[in-house]
């Protein structure tokens, strides 16, 4: 079991019941399959950096959760059966865990946890960030001298199989270990 | 704000004690991208290689999830 962070986008022109449903058919795979959320972040409609199937605009929603890798290829397989899914990308939770603790009392603020991850020292997970990505930086390091632009990541934007291939990649870096 | 990162002498993330990168803070990393959406060489924002390294993978990760654009003269 490892914890994992899956954000992914749905059309937000369709109404809320439909909304709900999408959403809602992720948490119950996560669940049918072993898997335990910590959170659930509905960061909602923004706007699109760039039109995807012609909208302007997706509606964001982010599950952090323990589970399995079969759990992640479910997902995978669910989020690109037809179009509802606008993208998806799933990656190994890097952010603190304690936030979702529930033995904390502040649980109230739950919708706003996830994102300010990153303003907060971590000296617990740091060591443990550091180990995971010895393995990776050294590849990335070796591709990419000037830190710019290493191409295979995200350069064919449009073609959805791209976030497939590359969470697929870093679970393989990360499942090594 | 793109002028603040000019000739930076220090590591942002580094100075601003940033261990955890989030790819959906859009509105961080867009600090270190020009105005092109291309990412600033470390020798320009004075990152150290690390969190560099850390940076472009959330760029990335944000372009794909459109949080933040692709370069925009990349495409043909
Ligand atoms: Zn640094």
């Amino acid at each position: 079991m490892r914890t994992y962070e899956t954000t992914f986008i749905v059309n937000p022109q369709t109404d809320d019941a439909t909304i709900d449903s999408q959403v809602g058919a992720i948490s119950k795979l996560i669940l049918d399959n072993g898997g335990n959320i910590l959170n659930e972040n509905r960061m909602g409609t923004r706007r699109l950096a760039y039109p995807i199937q012609k909208l302007t605009q997706g509606y964001y929603t982010t599950f952090v959760y323990e589970g399995t890798a079969e759990v992640i290829s479910i997902l995978d397989r669910h989020f690109n059966l037809g179009e509802a899914y606008l993208r998806h990308l799933t990656i190994v939770f890097e952010g603190d865990l304690e936030k979702f603790n529930p033995s904390l009392e502040d649980s109230n603020d739950q919708e706003e946890k996830v994102a300010p991850v990153s303003n907060e020292p971590e000296v617990k997970s740091e060591a443990i960030e550091e180990a995971a990505e010895s393995q990776e930086e050294e590849k990335i390091e070796e591709a990419e001298p000037e830190t710019e632009e290493p191409v295979a990541e995200t350069s064919e934007e449009e073609k959805p199989k791209t976030d497939e291939s590359a969470d697929s990649k870093e679970f393989n870096e990360d499942d090594q270990l | 704000m793109k002028n603040l990162m000019r000739r930076r002498k220090f590591c942002y993330f580094c100075e601003n004690r940033i261990s955890i990168l989030d790819y959906k803070d859009e509105r961080l990393l867009r600090r270190f991208v020009n105005e092109r959406g291309k990412i600033i060489p470390r020798r320009i924002s004075g990152n150290c290689a690390r969190h560099q390294r850390r940076l472009t993978v959330s760029i990335k990760r944000a372009r794909m999830m459109a949080f933040m654009a692709f370069e925009s003269e990349s495409f043909r």
